[in-house]
């Protein structure tokens, strides 16, 4: 009896990328190259080493994306020892046209048609920062849920989650299938070495058009109608002058024109 | 910072151009200086960047190999040296030269015999073509082998010689057969342990420091038979095949250089203000990092042809040389106008581009000079 994993993988823009704003103003996703969500790269790894210690059978990636950015993510994945891959296409779609409950539908469509015992992400992916999909996965395949987790283990049958809550640490137990949600500190993803990367590439891709998978159009159940960047940096305004008088010149601004004191 | 971006390259050399960045980043970066002062990389270090993968690329999986192809292995090496041209030396050095001419010109037997421990990192290998007064003259030898029942007599001083102090074992060109110039010289491996082999001096240099360079010595040293690698006589034809190799991780790792070199600068010119704004609005400092992003873009480029043509004709030929002529002289140039952008600072060893600078002249230099690079290319242009 063989446990099978499910990893949740997105791609979702580098941290260090600076957001622009498109045409029809929405965050643009052509300019950076897609990456793997940092926090799914904790669930990858978690997967890995619960295949590599015997403790599960198989890892499979699973991502909902379209195929040019969820080439990284799958990529990756499949270089640091998921056995292979299921990819959601989204074609031309623009990621904002997908929302949590359309991705989670996808997701769940697909983990019916194969077995599973666990699902690993993400707690959260960092370019929505919604930390809904797993949640709504849960709730549409009726999966227990443990989220934000930082060390688990897994037995035929049953895994244990240890959350941080408020002051203690938590332990839950849920009966597989269940899903779980990576935090940082569950381990230290690994970077592939080459001939890992060099395998990847041999391992099998199955891609699933998005239509064929739901039966139909995406249903969205909300809408973004606005993007809005922060606001750039103000000018610099140096103080200049003997130290007893620089001072009195920045509590004055600070009191009278910043208005903060 | 992100991997530079081609447009043309795959999912496969990003994931691996990220990974070998993180293992730089990671493993290498925080003891940049520490390597440079202990004039070697670790045995340790060798071992996890066999473990990586990284000391035998192109060769397969059933030697240790990874399996690569040589755009890969140029893409590795230049994320090495990006970060460190001293350690990314010994990394081509490694993954060229005596591993290259066991895999090309050896039995099954030698390679199953002596590339899995290279591949690993467990044992460390040198080349040794270069004599005291066979620089490029290659094929000037003065070391000679002398039949013997069972092997051979081997005399001579290698020098010049990557990892020359600490080598499990070499690759080692010496003359059999006198009156016959090229085709009179033999391949050896000598191993760590034979009597008549030890290690000569240590040079003290100008850059690559990181990397070990040393002497060879060798004295009524017996070679056994089985050590022979390739046809004795052929054994200068295939160094010239191993270096036609070879020259493409020295192209690679120039560019490596090169681009770490304005990755510092670039930052730098950000940060550092002067008359009243970062130093990256002159136009004097733009011009420089335009200069140098579009000199690095050209030998990638050219590294990149090099390593298509290897691998569509086993042979770099004319592509090879042109790549590594270009990309160590502008790696130089490069080196030198990020020391000119962070101004006084750059001169000091609170910054690493007076590293990259002292390190990047070495490129012009080994594996074939850039006089001995435009011979081979004008060779075939006059053809």
């Amino acid at each position: 009896m063989g446990i099978n994993i499910v990893c949740l993988v997105k791609a979702t823009l580098p941290t260090e990328a600076k957001i622009a704003l498109d045409a029809k103003g929405r965050a643009a996703d052509e300019r950076a190259k897609p990456i793997i969500n940092p926090y799914d790269e904790f669930a990858v790894e978690e997967a890995v080493k619960l295949r590599e210690s015997g403790a599960a059978d198989k890892a499979t990636l699973l991502c909902v994306g379209s195929a040019k950015a969820a080439l990284e993510p799958i990529q990756r994945g499949l270089a640091m020892g998921a056995d292979d891959a299921i990819l959601v296409d989204t074609g031309d779609r623009h990621p904002l046209e997908l929302d949590g409950a359309a991705t989670a539908a996808a997701i769940a469509a697909v983990l019916k048609t194969i077995p599973f015992d666990l699902v690993l992400c993400g707690r959260v992916a960092v370019d929505t920062g919604a930390a809904e999909v797993p949640g709504r996965v849960a709730e549409l395949l009726g999966l227990p849920l443990a989220q934000v987790v930082n060390k688990l283990d897994v037995a035929p049958g049953r895994a244990t989650a240890h959350r941080e809550a408020d002051g203690r640490t938590e332990v839950v137990e849920l009966a597989l299938p269940a899903i779980a949600t990576a935090d940082k500190g569950l381990n230290k993803p690994r970077y592939p070495n080459l001939p890992s990367i060099m395998k990847a590439k041999k391992k099998p891709v199955d891609t699933r058009p998005l239509e064929a998978v739901l039966g139909g159009a995406p249903q969205a159940t909300r809408r973004v109608v606005a993007n809005e960047l922060p606001p750039g940096k103000g000018p610099v305004r140096m103080v200049a002058g003997a130290p007893a008088e620089a001072a009195r010149a920045l509590v004055g601004a600070l009191r009278d024109e910043a208005k903060v004191l | 910072m992100t991997a530079p971006e081609l447009e043309t390259s795959s999912a496969e050399e990003r994931t691996l151009r990220e990974s070998v960045r993180e293992f730089a980043l990671e493993e290498i970066l925080p003891r940049v200086r520490e390597l440079e002062h202990a004039k070697r990389l670790p045995p340790e270090l060798f071992r996890k960047l066999g473990e990586m993968g990284l000391l035998a690329m192109i060769y397969p999986e059933a030697y240790g190999g990874a399996g690569m192809d040589y755009r890969l292995m140029a893409a590795s090496i230049e994320e090495l040296a990006r970060v460190c041209p001293g350690a990314a030396l010994s990394v081509a050095a490694t993954n060229s030269l005596a591993a290259g001419q066991i895999f090309l010109f050896g039995t099954e037997e030698q390679r199953l015999r002596w590339m899995p421990g290279i591949a690993s990192g467990a044992k460390t290998a040198s080349w040794g073509l270069t004599e005291p007064d066979a620089g490029s003259d290659s094929f000037r030898l003065a070391s000679r082998a002398e039949r013997a029942p069972g092997g051979w007599i081997l005399n001579g001083r290698k020098s010049l010689i990557t990892h020359a102090s600490f080598c499990d074992l070499a690759v080692v060109m010496a003359m059999t057969d006198a009156g016959s110039g090229r085709d009179g010289i033999t391949a050896f491996v000598v191993e760590r342990g034979m009597k008549g082999f030890e290690s000569g001096k240590t040079e003290e240099k100008l850059g690559m420091c990181a990397s070990d360079t040393g002497d060879l010595v060798f004295r009524d040293c017996f070679v056994p038979d089985a050590n022979v690698v390739g046809a004795p006589g052929m054994g200068g034809r295939h160094a010239l095949g191993v270096l036609d190799g070879g020259r493409i991780g020295i192209a690679a790792l120039a560019v490596g250089l090169a681009q770490g070199a304005m990755d510092a600068s670039i930052a730098y010119a950000h940060q550092r203000e002067q008359f009243g704004r970062p130093i990256a609005q002159f136009q004097a400092i733009q011009f420089k990092i335009a200069d140098m992003a579009t000199k690095i873009h050209a030998a990638r480029l050219m590294v990149e042809r090099a390593a298509a043509v290897k691998e569509s004709t086993g042979k770099s030929g004319h592509d090879g040389s042109m790549a590594k002529l270009f990309a160590s002289e502008i790696s130089v140039q490069v080196a030198e106008e990020a020391i000119q952008i962070h101004g006084g600072y750059g001169y000091t060893k609170d910054f690493l581009v007076e590293k990259y600078w002292r390190d990047s002249k070495l490129l012009t230099i080994g594996e074939g000079t850039s006089e001995v690079q435009r011979l081979i290319i004008a060779k075939h242009m006059l053809a």
